[in-house]
Protein backbone atom coordinates (compact mmCIF):
# COMPACT_ATOMS: atom_id res chain seq x y z
CA UNK A 1 0.00 0.00 0.00
CA UNK A 2 1.48 3.60 -0.79
CA UNK A 3 2.33 6.10 2.29
CA UNK A 4 1.62 9.32 2.04
CA UNK A 5 3.41 10.08 -1.12
CA UNK A 6 3.25 13.16 -3.08
CA UNK A 7 0.12 12.48 -5.74
CA UNK A 8 -0.79 8.76 -4.37
CA UNK A 9 -4.51 9.63 -3.66
CA UNK A 10 -4.86 11.11 -6.91
CA UNK A 11 -6.33 8.95 -9.31
CA UNK A 12 -7.36 8.82 -12.83
CA UNK A 13 -10.46 10.76 -13.59
CA UNK A 14 -14.07 8.65 -13.08
CA UNK A 15 -11.18 6.06 -11.18
CA UNK A 16 -14.21 5.03 -8.26
CA UNK A 17 -17.14 4.54 -10.79
CA UNK A 18 -15.45 2.48 -13.06
CA UNK A 19 -13.48 0.54 -10.93
CA UNK A 20 -16.44 -0.31 -8.68
CA UNK A 21 -18.55 -1.06 -12.66
CA UNK A 22 -15.32 -3.48 -12.96
CA UNK A 23 -16.18 -4.77 -9.59
CA UNK A 24 -20.18 -5.13 -10.06
CA UNK A 25 -19.05 -6.66 -13.80
CA UNK A 26 -16.75 -9.73 -11.47
CA UNK A 27 -19.39 -10.30 -9.08
CA UNK A 28 -21.91 -10.93 -11.50
CA UNK A 29 -19.40 -13.01 -13.45
CA UNK A 30 -19.76 -15.30 -10.70
CA UNK A 31 -23.35 -15.17 -8.78
CA UNK A 32 -25.19 -14.83 -11.62
CA UNK A 33 -27.46 -11.79 -13.02
CA UNK A 34 -30.38 -12.52 -10.78
CA UNK A 35 -27.61 -11.35 -8.10
CA UNK A 36 -27.55 -7.94 -9.65
CA UNK A 37 -28.63 -5.67 -7.27
CA UNK A 38 -26.27 -7.45 -4.53
CA UNK A 39 -23.51 -6.07 -6.31
CA UNK A 40 -24.30 -3.11 -6.99
CA UNK A 41 -25.23 -2.51 -3.14
CA UNK A 42 -21.91 -4.26 -1.75
CA UNK A 43 -19.30 -2.41 -4.29
CA UNK A 44 -21.22 1.22 -3.03
CA UNK A 45 -20.02 -0.37 0.37
CA UNK A 46 -17.53 -0.86 -0.64
CA UNK A 47 -16.27 2.12 -2.44
CA UNK A 48 -17.36 3.68 1.06
CA UNK A 49 -14.60 1.82 2.98
CA UNK A 50 -12.12 2.49 0.16
CA UNK A 51 -12.59 5.99 0.94
CA UNK A 52 -12.31 5.68 4.53
CA UNK A 53 -8.96 3.77 4.64
CA UNK A 54 -7.75 5.95 1.56
CA UNK A 55 -8.36 9.00 2.34
CA UNK A 56 -5.69 8.34 4.98
CA UNK A 57 -3.26 5.91 3.74
CA UNK A 58 -3.55 6.49 -0.47
CA UNK A 59 -4.61 4.16 -2.78
CA UNK A 60 -2.99 0.95 -2.71
CA UNK A 61 -0.78 -0.44 -5.63
CA UNK A 62 -3.78 -2.98 -6.76
CA UNK A 63 -6.95 -1.07 -5.72
CA UNK A 64 -9.61 -2.65 -7.68
CA UNK A 65 -8.36 -6.43 -6.38
CA UNK A 66 -8.67 -4.42 -2.77
CA UNK A 67 -12.10 -3.47 -3.67
CA UNK A 68 -13.35 -6.69 -4.85
CA UNK A 69 -12.36 -8.41 -1.86
CA UNK A 70 -13.97 -5.88 0.22
CA UNK A 71 -17.17 -6.57 -1.92
CA UNK A 72 -16.47 -10.23 -1.66
CA UNK A 73 -16.48 -10.12 1.78
CA UNK A 74 -19.63 -7.87 2.24
CA UNK A 75 -21.67 -10.23 -0.52
CA UNK A 76 -20.54 -13.55 1.48
CA UNK A 77 -21.53 -12.25 4.96
CA UNK A 78 -25.11 -10.94 3.35
CA UNK A 79 -25.63 -14.37 1.80
CA UNK A 80 -24.67 -15.91 4.53
CA UNK A 81 -27.83 -14.54 6.63
CA UNK A 82 -30.14 -15.79 4.10
CA UNK A 83 -31.62 -18.78 5.09
CA UNK A 84 -31.76 -20.83 2.45
CA UNK A 85 -28.33 -20.46 1.79
CA UNK A 86 -27.13 -23.22 5.00
CA UNK A 87 -29.17 -25.90 2.92
CA UNK A 88 -26.51 -28.22 2.26
CA UNK A 89 -28.22 -29.11 -1.09
CA UNK A 90 -27.94 -26.02 -2.70
CA UNK A 91 -24.65 -26.11 -4.90
CA UNK A 92 -25.22 -23.14 -6.46
CA UNK A 93 -24.79 -21.45 -3.20
CA UNK A 94 -21.76 -23.40 -1.98
CA UNK A 95 -20.39 -22.65 -5.26
CA UNK A 96 -20.67 -19.10 -4.51
CA UNK A 97 -19.59 -18.97 -1.31
CA UNK A 98 -16.36 -21.15 -1.55
CA UNK A 99 -15.61 -17.71 -4.33
CA UNK A 100 -16.79 -15.50 -1.90
CA UNK A 101 -14.43 -17.12 0.48
CA UNK A 102 -11.35 -17.14 -1.64
CA UNK A 103 -8.69 -15.29 -1.85
CA UNK A 104 -9.11 -12.57 -4.85
CA UNK A 105 -6.94 -13.23 -7.58
CA UNK A 106 -5.28 -10.57 -9.57
CA UNK A 107 -7.20 -9.51 -12.41
CA UNK A 108 -6.56 -8.50 -15.80
CA UNK A 109 -7.39 -6.07 -17.70
CA UNK A 110 -8.61 -8.93 -20.32
CA UNK A 111 -10.89 -9.92 -17.76
CA UNK A 112 -12.23 -7.09 -16.66
CA UNK A 113 -13.11 -6.26 -20.22
CA UNK A 114 -14.24 -9.98 -20.99
CA UNK A 115 -16.87 -9.20 -17.92
CA UNK A 116 -17.44 -5.50 -18.86
CA UNK A 117 -18.84 -6.90 -22.47
CA UNK A 118 -20.70 -9.82 -21.68
CA UNK A 119 -22.53 -7.33 -18.78
CA UNK A 120 -23.24 -5.01 -21.94
CA UNK A 121 -25.03 -7.97 -23.09
CA UNK A 122 -27.22 -7.91 -20.23
CA UNK A 123 -27.97 -4.72 -19.90
CA UNK A 124 -28.92 -3.84 -23.83
CA UNK A 125 -31.29 -7.01 -23.93
CA UNK A 126 -33.59 -6.78 -26.23
CA UNK A 127 -36.63 -7.39 -23.85
CA UNK A 128 -35.68 -4.56 -21.75
CA UNK A 129 -37.23 -1.43 -22.80
CA UNK A 130 -34.98 1.09 -24.40
CA UNK A 131 -35.35 3.40 -21.42
CA UNK A 132 -34.08 1.06 -18.66
CA UNK A 133 -31.13 -0.24 -20.95
CA UNK A 134 -29.68 3.54 -21.10
CA UNK A 135 -30.55 3.93 -17.37
CA UNK A 136 -29.11 0.31 -16.83
CA UNK A 137 -25.54 1.46 -18.68
CA UNK A 138 -24.99 4.14 -16.57
CA UNK A 139 -25.58 2.69 -13.61
CA UNK A 140 -23.98 -0.66 -13.93
CA UNK A 141 -21.63 -0.06 -16.58
CA UNK A 142 -20.66 3.24 -15.76
CA UNK A 143 -20.69 3.67 -11.79
CA UNK A 144 -23.71 6.78 -11.95
CA UNK A 145 -26.00 7.37 -9.24
CA UNK A 146 -29.58 7.61 -9.79
CA UNK A 147 -29.15 11.46 -9.49
CA UNK A 148 -26.48 11.56 -12.17
CA UNK A 149 -28.36 9.02 -14.18
CA UNK A 150 -31.83 11.62 -13.42
CA UNK A 151 -29.19 15.05 -14.35
CA UNK A 152 -28.32 13.38 -17.54
CA UNK A 153 -31.59 12.42 -18.82
CA UNK A 154 -33.75 15.13 -17.17
CA UNK A 155 -35.48 13.06 -14.98
CA UNK A 156 -35.91 12.52 -11.38
CA UNK A 157 -33.91 10.61 -9.34
CA UNK A 158 -36.98 8.79 -8.11
CA UNK A 159 -38.27 7.58 -11.54
CA UNK A 160 -35.03 6.86 -12.29
CA UNK A 161 -34.66 4.42 -9.39
CA UNK A 162 -37.87 2.66 -10.07
CA UNK A 163 -36.92 2.14 -13.79
CA UNK A 164 -33.78 0.51 -12.59
CA UNK A 165 -35.25 -1.54 -9.85
CA UNK A 166 -37.70 -2.67 -13.00
CA UNK A 167 -34.97 -3.59 -15.13
CA UNK A 168 -33.01 -5.42 -12.42
CA UNK A 169 -36.29 -7.39 -11.62
CA UNK A 170 -37.10 -8.08 -15.31
CA UNK A 171 -33.06 -9.57 -15.70
CA UNK A 172 -34.05 -11.44 -12.75
CA UNK A 173 -37.60 -12.89 -14.57
CA UNK A 174 -35.82 -13.22 -17.77
CA UNK A 175 -33.32 -15.21 -16.20
CA UNK A 176 -30.54 -13.65 -18.14
CA UNK A 177 -27.07 -15.24 -18.77
CA UNK A 178 -24.30 -13.69 -18.09
CA UNK A 179 -22.32 -14.18 -21.29
CA UNK A 180 -21.54 -13.18 -24.90
CA UNK A 181 -24.52 -14.86 -27.14
CA UNK A 182 -23.78 -17.83 -29.69
CA UNK A 183 -22.77 -17.07 -32.77
CA UNK A 184 -25.82 -17.86 -34.35
CA UNK A 185 -27.64 -14.60 -32.65
CA UNK A 186 -24.16 -12.53 -32.01
CA UNK A 187 -24.58 -10.29 -35.03
CA UNK A 188 -28.38 -8.98 -33.98
CA UNK A 189 -27.71 -8.85 -30.52
CA UNK A 190 -24.28 -6.65 -31.35
CA UNK A 191 -26.97 -4.51 -33.24
CA UNK A 192 -28.55 -3.81 -30.15
CA UNK A 193 -25.51 -2.92 -28.45
CA UNK A 194 -24.09 -0.55 -30.54
CA UNK A 195 -27.85 0.75 -31.26
CA UNK A 196 -27.96 1.72 -27.42
CA UNK A 197 -24.58 3.08 -27.27
CA UNK A 198 -25.58 5.15 -29.87
CA UNK A 199 -28.57 6.33 -27.90
CA UNK A 200 -26.36 6.83 -24.97
CA UNK A 201 -23.88 8.77 -27.22
CA UNK A 202 -26.87 10.70 -28.94
CA UNK A 203 -28.17 11.78 -25.23
CA UNK A 204 -25.18 12.89 -24.28
CA UNK A 205 -24.28 14.59 -28.16
CA UNK A 206 -27.02 16.72 -28.66
CA UNK A 207 -27.72 20.15 -27.84
CA UNK A 208 -30.04 19.97 -24.84
CA UNK A 209 -30.23 21.49 -21.69
CA UNK A 210 -28.72 20.23 -18.75
CA UNK A 211 -25.33 20.17 -17.41
CA UNK A 212 -22.40 20.14 -20.13
CA UNK A 213 -19.75 18.52 -18.19
CA UNK A 214 -22.95 15.17 -17.43
CA UNK A 215 -23.35 15.28 -21.35
CA UNK A 216 -19.87 15.34 -22.11
CA UNK A 217 -19.35 12.48 -19.44
CA UNK A 218 -22.23 10.50 -21.91
CA UNK A 219 -20.47 10.98 -24.65
CA UNK A 220 -16.98 9.69 -23.51
CA UNK A 221 -18.88 6.54 -21.34
CA UNK A 222 -20.27 5.79 -24.71
CA UNK A 223 -16.58 5.80 -26.31
CA UNK A 224 -15.12 3.55 -23.11
CA UNK A 225 -17.61 1.11 -23.55
CA UNK A 226 -17.33 0.77 -27.47
CA UNK A 227 -13.46 0.94 -27.30
CA UNK A 228 -14.17 -2.36 -25.08
CA UNK A 229 -16.22 -3.81 -27.84
CA UNK A 230 -14.04 -3.11 -30.52
CA UNK A 231 -11.33 -4.49 -28.75
CA UNK A 232 -12.32 -7.97 -28.13
CA UNK A 233 -12.28 -10.96 -30.29
CA UNK A 234 -16.27 -11.79 -30.85
CA UNK A 235 -17.66 -8.51 -31.41
CA UNK A 236 -14.41 -6.79 -33.42
CA UNK A 237 -16.57 -6.08 -36.31
CA UNK A 238 -16.18 -3.36 -38.98
CA UNK A 239 -19.61 -1.68 -37.97
CA UNK A 240 -18.48 -1.32 -34.20
CA UNK A 241 -15.31 0.06 -35.44
CA UNK A 242 -17.32 2.46 -37.72
CA UNK A 243 -19.70 3.81 -34.72
CA UNK A 244 -16.81 4.42 -32.61
CA UNK A 245 -14.87 6.52 -35.33
CA UNK A 246 -18.93 8.54 -35.57
CA UNK A 247 -18.26 9.13 -32.08
CA UNK A 248 -14.52 10.10 -32.04
CA UNK A 249 -15.54 12.52 -34.61
CA UNK A 250 -18.29 14.22 -33.23
CA UNK A 251 -16.69 14.23 -29.53
CA UNK A 252 -13.69 15.83 -30.84
CA UNK A 253 -15.92 18.80 -31.62
CA UNK A 254 -18.12 19.00 -28.90
CA UNK A 255 -16.50 22.16 -27.19
CA UNK A 256 -16.82 24.38 -29.98
CA UNK A 257 -20.39 24.03 -31.08
CA UNK A 258 -21.29 26.46 -28.77
CA UNK A 259 -19.68 29.81 -27.58
CA UNK A 260 -18.43 30.61 -23.98
CA UNK A 261 -22.55 32.07 -23.57
CA UNK A 262 -23.79 28.65 -24.66
CA UNK A 263 -24.58 30.18 -28.35
CA UNK A 264 -25.03 27.41 -30.93
CA UNK A 265 -22.40 27.76 -33.66
CA UNK A 266 -22.63 26.85 -37.01
CA UNK A 267 -19.81 24.74 -38.47
CA UNK A 268 -18.04 27.96 -40.34
CA UNK A 269 -18.37 29.52 -37.47
CA UNK A 270 -16.45 26.76 -34.85
CA UNK A 271 -12.93 27.53 -34.50
CA UNK A 272 -11.26 24.31 -35.51
CA UNK A 273 -8.29 24.89 -33.36
CA UNK A 274 -10.29 23.88 -30.71
CA UNK A 275 -11.39 20.66 -32.08
CA UNK A 276 -9.41 17.77 -30.47
CA UNK A 277 -6.66 16.35 -33.13
CA UNK A 278 -6.04 13.30 -31.33
CA UNK A 279 -9.66 12.08 -30.80
CA UNK A 280 -10.03 12.52 -34.65
CA UNK A 281 -6.29 10.94 -35.25
CA UNK A 282 -8.13 7.82 -33.77
CA UNK A 283 -11.05 8.20 -35.47
CA UNK A 284 -9.32 8.17 -38.45
CA UNK A 285 -8.11 4.51 -37.12
CA UNK A 286 -10.63 2.85 -36.39
CA UNK A 287 -12.41 4.32 -39.85
CA UNK A 288 -9.42 2.20 -41.37
CA UNK A 289 -10.23 -0.35 -39.37
CA UNK A 290 -14.08 -0.11 -39.98
CA UNK A 291 -13.63 -0.63 -43.79
CA UNK A 292 -11.94 -3.78 -43.56
CA UNK A 293 -14.67 -6.32 -44.28
CA UNK A 294 -17.37 -5.82 -47.11
CA UNK A 295 -20.00 -4.16 -45.24
CA UNK A 296 -20.98 -0.88 -45.70
CA UNK A 297 -23.22 0.38 -42.52
CA UNK A 298 -25.29 3.23 -41.56
CA UNK A 299 -22.40 4.34 -39.33
CA UNK A 300 -19.56 3.50 -41.98
CA UNK A 301 -21.16 6.41 -43.71
CA UNK A 302 -22.08 8.95 -40.89
CA UNK A 303 -18.49 8.15 -39.82
CA UNK A 304 -17.13 9.43 -43.19
CA UNK A 305 -19.28 12.53 -43.28
CA UNK A 306 -18.27 13.48 -40.01
CA UNK A 307 -14.31 12.63 -40.95
CA UNK A 308 -14.79 14.54 -43.96
CA UNK A 309 -16.00 17.19 -41.90
CA UNK A 310 -13.17 16.75 -39.65
CA UNK A 311 -10.34 16.63 -42.00
CA UNK A 312 -11.02 19.80 -44.12
CA UNK A 313 -8.62 22.61 -43.72
CA UNK A 314 -11.31 25.38 -43.10
CA UNK A 315 -15.20 25.64 -43.81
CA UNK A 316 -14.55 26.42 -47.52
CA UNK A 317 -12.13 23.75 -48.34
CA UNK A 318 -14.68 21.07 -47.41
CA UNK A 319 -15.46 18.20 -49.85
CA UNK A 320 -18.98 19.08 -50.39
CA UNK A 321 -19.43 16.74 -53.46
CA UNK A 322 -17.75 13.99 -51.10
CA UNK A 323 -20.44 14.72 -48.69
CA UNK A 324 -23.17 14.55 -51.04
CA UNK A 325 -22.38 11.63 -52.24
CA UNK A 326 -22.06 9.88 -49.16
CA UNK A 327 -25.57 11.12 -48.33
CA UNK A 328 -26.77 9.64 -51.40
CA UNK A 329 -25.57 6.22 -49.78
CA UNK A 330 -27.30 6.82 -46.53
CA UNK A 331 -30.41 8.03 -47.85
CA UNK A 332 -30.80 4.82 -50.03
CA UNK A 333 -30.12 2.64 -47.09
CA UNK A 334 -32.33 4.43 -43.99
CA UNK A 335 -35.17 5.95 -46.68
CA UNK A 336 -35.30 8.25 -43.89
CA UNK A 337 -36.94 11.97 -44.21
CA UNK A 338 -34.54 12.89 -41.80
CA UNK A 339 -31.33 11.68 -43.76
CA UNK A 340 -33.48 13.38 -46.42
CA UNK A 341 -33.09 16.44 -45.04
CA UNK A 342 -29.65 16.61 -44.51
CA UNK A 343 -28.59 15.39 -47.60
CA UNK A 344 -30.54 18.11 -49.35
CA UNK A 345 -28.45 20.60 -47.22
CA UNK A 346 -25.62 18.99 -48.96
CA UNK A 347 -27.49 19.78 -52.37
CA UNK A 348 -27.34 23.24 -52.12
CA UNK A 349 -23.71 23.52 -51.03
CA UNK A 350 -22.82 21.71 -54.09
CA UNK A 351 -25.63 22.72 -56.51
CA UNK A 352 -26.61 26.41 -54.92
CA UNK A 353 -29.93 27.13 -52.50
CA UNK A 354 -32.55 26.69 -55.11
CA UNK A 355 -31.44 22.50 -55.60
CA UNK A 356 -31.51 22.44 -52.08
CA UNK A 357 -35.38 23.54 -51.63
CA UNK A 358 -35.99 21.35 -55.01
CA UNK A 359 -34.50 18.50 -52.64
CA UNK A 360 -36.66 19.03 -49.62
CA UNK A 361 -39.98 19.07 -52.16
CA UNK A 362 -38.74 15.65 -53.38
CA UNK A 363 -38.54 14.43 -49.88
CA UNK A 364 -40.50 11.43 -49.34
CA UNK A 365 -42.97 11.41 -46.36
CA UNK A 366 -41.83 15.20 -46.16
CA UNK A 367 -45.23 15.69 -43.52
CA UNK A 368 -43.03 13.98 -40.52
CA UNK A 369 -40.76 16.69 -41.14
CA UNK A 370 -43.13 19.62 -40.95
CA UNK A 371 -43.47 19.10 -37.06
CA UNK A 372 -39.32 19.40 -37.25
CA UNK A 373 -37.64 23.16 -36.16
CA UNK A 374 -34.59 22.08 -38.34
CA UNK A 375 -37.10 21.62 -41.31
CA UNK A 376 -38.16 25.01 -41.57
CA UNK A 377 -34.87 26.95 -40.49
CA UNK A 378 -32.75 24.94 -43.38
CA UNK A 379 -35.49 25.89 -45.86
CA UNK A 380 -35.21 29.84 -43.98
CA UNK A 381 -31.80 29.69 -44.68
CA UNK A 382 -31.77 28.65 -48.81
CA UNK A 383 -34.83 31.20 -49.13
CA UNK A 384 -32.67 33.83 -47.17
CA UNK A 385 -29.52 32.76 -49.74
CA UNK A 386 -31.73 33.17 -52.75
CA UNK A 387 -32.54 37.11 -51.43
CA UNK A 388 -36.13 36.23 -50.91
CA UNK A 389 -36.29 37.86 -47.66
CA UNK A 390 -39.73 37.94 -46.09
CA UNK A 391 -40.15 34.35 -47.26
CA UNK A 392 -37.15 33.46 -45.36
CA UNK A 393 -38.58 35.21 -42.37
CA UNK A 394 -41.79 33.48 -42.55
CA UNK A 395 -40.03 29.80 -42.17
CA UNK A 396 -37.90 30.98 -39.53
CA UNK A 397 -40.50 31.65 -37.43
CA UNK A 398 -41.58 28.56 -37.97
CA UNK A 399 -39.21 26.79 -37.01
CA UNK A 400 -38.73 29.28 -33.78
CA UNK A 401 -41.73 28.01 -32.77
CA UNK A 402 -41.25 24.50 -32.99
CA UNK A 403 -37.63 24.59 -31.29
CA UNK A 404 -37.94 23.24 -27.90
CA UNK A 405 -34.59 24.16 -26.28
CA UNK A 406 -33.72 27.82 -25.51
CA UNK A 407 -30.57 27.59 -27.38
CA UNK A 408 -31.70 26.66 -30.41
CA UNK A 409 -34.64 29.32 -30.18
CA UNK A 410 -31.86 31.97 -29.43
CA UNK A 411 -30.03 30.59 -32.66
CA UNK A 412 -33.13 30.59 -35.13
CA UNK A 413 -33.75 34.52 -33.62
CA UNK A 414 -30.33 35.40 -34.83
CA UNK A 415 -31.52 34.17 -37.89
CA UNK A 416 -34.60 36.47 -38.38
CA UNK A 417 -32.27 39.51 -37.04
CA UNK A 418 -30.17 38.62 -39.93
CA UNK A 419 -32.78 38.49 -42.49
CA UNK A 420 -34.31 41.69 -41.42
CA UNK A 421 -30.79 43.55 -41.33
CA UNK A 422 -30.60 42.56 -45.07
CA UNK A 423 -33.97 43.97 -46.13
CA UNK A 424 -33.25 47.66 -44.09
CA UNK B 1 3.20 9.38 37.62
CA UNK B 2 1.63 12.42 35.93
CA UNK B 3 0.22 13.91 32.35
CA UNK B 4 2.30 16.05 30.65
CA UNK B 5 1.11 18.01 27.38
CA UNK B 6 2.87 17.23 24.54
CA UNK B 7 3.30 19.49 21.10
CA UNK B 8 0.91 16.69 19.42
CA UNK B 9 -3.02 16.98 19.03
CA UNK B 10 -5.25 14.34 17.95
CA UNK B 11 -8.36 14.73 15.69
CA UNK B 12 -11.06 12.16 16.47
CA UNK B 13 -13.00 11.89 13.05
CA UNK B 14 -16.40 11.26 14.15
CA UNK B 15 -19.63 10.72 11.73
CA UNK B 16 -19.70 9.74 8.00
CA UNK B 17 -17.33 10.98 5.65
CA UNK B 18 -19.80 10.31 3.03
CA UNK B 19 -22.63 7.63 3.26
CA UNK B 20 -23.74 5.03 0.36
CA UNK B 21 -26.11 7.81 -0.88
CA UNK B 22 -22.86 9.97 -2.56
CA UNK B 23 -22.41 8.76 -5.85
CA UNK B 24 -18.83 6.91 -6.80
CA UNK B 25 -18.09 10.09 -8.16
CA UNK B 26 -18.60 12.46 -5.04
CA UNK B 27 -16.93 9.62 -2.98
CA UNK B 28 -13.75 10.10 -5.32
CA UNK B 29 -14.22 13.72 -5.24
CA UNK B 30 -13.58 14.09 -1.03
CA UNK B 31 -11.10 11.15 -1.24
CA UNK B 32 -8.78 13.78 -3.23
CA UNK B 33 -9.67 16.74 -0.74
CA UNK B 34 -9.13 14.79 2.50
CA UNK B 35 -5.76 13.26 0.31
CA UNK B 36 -4.73 17.15 -0.71
CA UNK B 37 -5.23 17.87 3.07
CA UNK B 38 -2.84 15.57 4.15
CA UNK B 39 -0.34 16.12 1.58
CA UNK B 40 -0.43 19.91 2.50
CA UNK B 41 0.04 19.15 6.18
CA UNK B 42 2.96 16.73 5.69
CA UNK B 43 4.85 18.88 3.66
CA UNK B 44 4.60 21.67 6.29
CA UNK B 45 5.85 19.02 8.56
CA UNK B 46 2.40 19.03 10.82
CA UNK B 47 1.34 15.82 9.76
CA UNK B 48 2.22 13.02 11.72
CA UNK B 49 0.22 10.17 11.82
CA UNK B 50 -3.46 8.90 10.96
CA UNK B 51 -5.19 5.78 10.97
CA UNK B 52 -8.54 5.01 9.81
CA UNK B 53 -11.09 2.46 11.97
CA UNK B 54 -12.82 -0.13 10.31
CA UNK B 55 -16.57 0.28 10.94
CA UNK B 56 -17.36 -3.06 12.76
CA UNK B 57 -16.79 -2.67 16.97
CA UNK B 58 -18.12 -4.18 20.41
CA UNK B 59 -19.08 -2.21 23.23
CA UNK B 60 -17.69 -4.05 26.25
CA UNK B 61 -19.41 -2.46 29.70
CA UNK B 62 -20.77 -3.56 32.72
CA UNK B 63 -19.27 -5.25 35.71
CA UNK B 64 -16.12 -6.96 34.94
CA UNK B 65 -16.89 -6.24 31.15
CA UNK B 66 -19.61 -8.66 30.96
CA UNK B 67 -22.23 -6.89 28.84
CA UNK B 68 -21.37 -6.82 25.14
CA UNK B 69 -22.78 -5.01 23.06
CA UNK B 70 -22.61 -3.71 19.55
CA UNK B 71 -20.60 -0.69 18.79
CA UNK B 72 -21.90 2.57 17.31
CA UNK B 73 -23.43 2.17 13.69
CA UNK B 74 -20.82 3.53 11.49
CA UNK B 75 -23.69 5.68 9.62
CA UNK B 76 -24.39 7.43 13.49
CA UNK B 77 -22.98 10.82 14.08
CA UNK B 78 -21.40 9.74 17.27
CA UNK B 79 -18.65 6.80 15.44
CA UNK B 80 -15.06 7.39 15.36
CA UNK B 81 -14.25 6.95 11.98
CA UNK B 82 -9.96 7.48 12.50
CA UNK B 83 -8.26 9.97 13.76
CA UNK B 84 -5.38 12.15 12.77
CA UNK B 85 -2.18 13.54 14.66
CA UNK B 86 -0.59 16.96 13.90
CA UNK B 87 2.49 18.38 15.55
CA UNK B 88 1.58 21.71 16.89
CA UNK B 89 1.90 23.87 19.93
CA UNK B 90 -1.03 25.12 20.93
CA UNK B 91 -4.81 24.49 20.72
CA UNK B 92 -5.70 27.68 18.80
CA UNK B 93 -3.60 26.22 15.94
CA UNK B 94 -4.47 22.86 16.20
CA UNK B 95 -8.63 24.20 15.88
CA UNK B 96 -7.15 26.45 12.74
CA UNK B 97 -6.01 23.06 10.95
CA UNK B 98 -9.05 21.14 11.86
CA UNK B 99 -10.82 24.17 10.22
CA UNK B 100 -8.82 23.67 7.11
CA UNK B 101 -9.80 20.26 6.31
CA UNK B 102 -12.75 18.78 4.45
CA UNK B 103 -14.71 16.31 6.63
CA UNK B 104 -17.24 19.21 7.20
CA UNK B 105 -18.80 18.89 3.82
CA UNK B 106 -21.03 15.54 4.36
CA UNK B 107 -21.90 16.66 8.32
CA UNK B 108 -18.27 15.02 9.51
CA UNK B 109 -17.02 16.54 12.95
CA UNK B 110 -13.26 16.96 14.71
CA UNK B 111 -12.50 16.24 18.08
CA UNK B 112 -9.54 18.58 18.55
CA UNK B 113 -7.49 16.68 21.75
CA UNK B 114 -3.68 17.53 23.08
CA UNK B 115 -1.98 14.15 23.51
CA UNK B 116 -0.51 13.72 26.93
CA UNK B 117 2.29 11.71 27.99
CA UNK B 118 2.83 10.16 30.95
CA UNK B 119 6.08 10.54 32.84
CA UNK B 120 7.09 9.31 35.75
CA UNK B 121 8.89 12.11 37.63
Amino acid sequence: MSRHGASAGEVADHFFRHEGAKVVATLTAHLGTSRLQLAEDVVQEALLRALQTWSYHGVPDNPAAWLTQVAKNLALNILQREQRWNEKQDGIAAEHARWLAAATEDMTHETFADDTLRMMFVCFHPDLASDAQTALALRTLCGFSPAEIAAAFLSSEAAIAKRLVRARQRIRELALPFAVPEPAELSSRLDGVLHTLYLLFNEGYKASTGDRLVREDLCHEAIRLLTLVTEHPATREPRAYALLALMLFNTARLRSRTDDAGNLLRLHEQDRTTWDQTMIHRGILCLRHASQGDTLSVYHLEASIAATHCTAADAPATDWPRILHLYDQLLALTGSPVTAMNRAVAVARVHGPQAGLDALDGIHHRSVLEGHHLYHAIRGTFTAELGQTSAAITHFRQAEKLAMLPAEREFIAQRIEECVGTKK
Amino acid sequence: MKAEPTNQYMFLVRGPGCSTGHSAEEMQTHMTEVYAWIDDLTKKGIFSAAQPLTPEGKIVSGPNGSVISDGIAAESKEAVGGFFIVNVATMDEAVRIAQSSPMFRNGGQLEVRRIAQLTCD
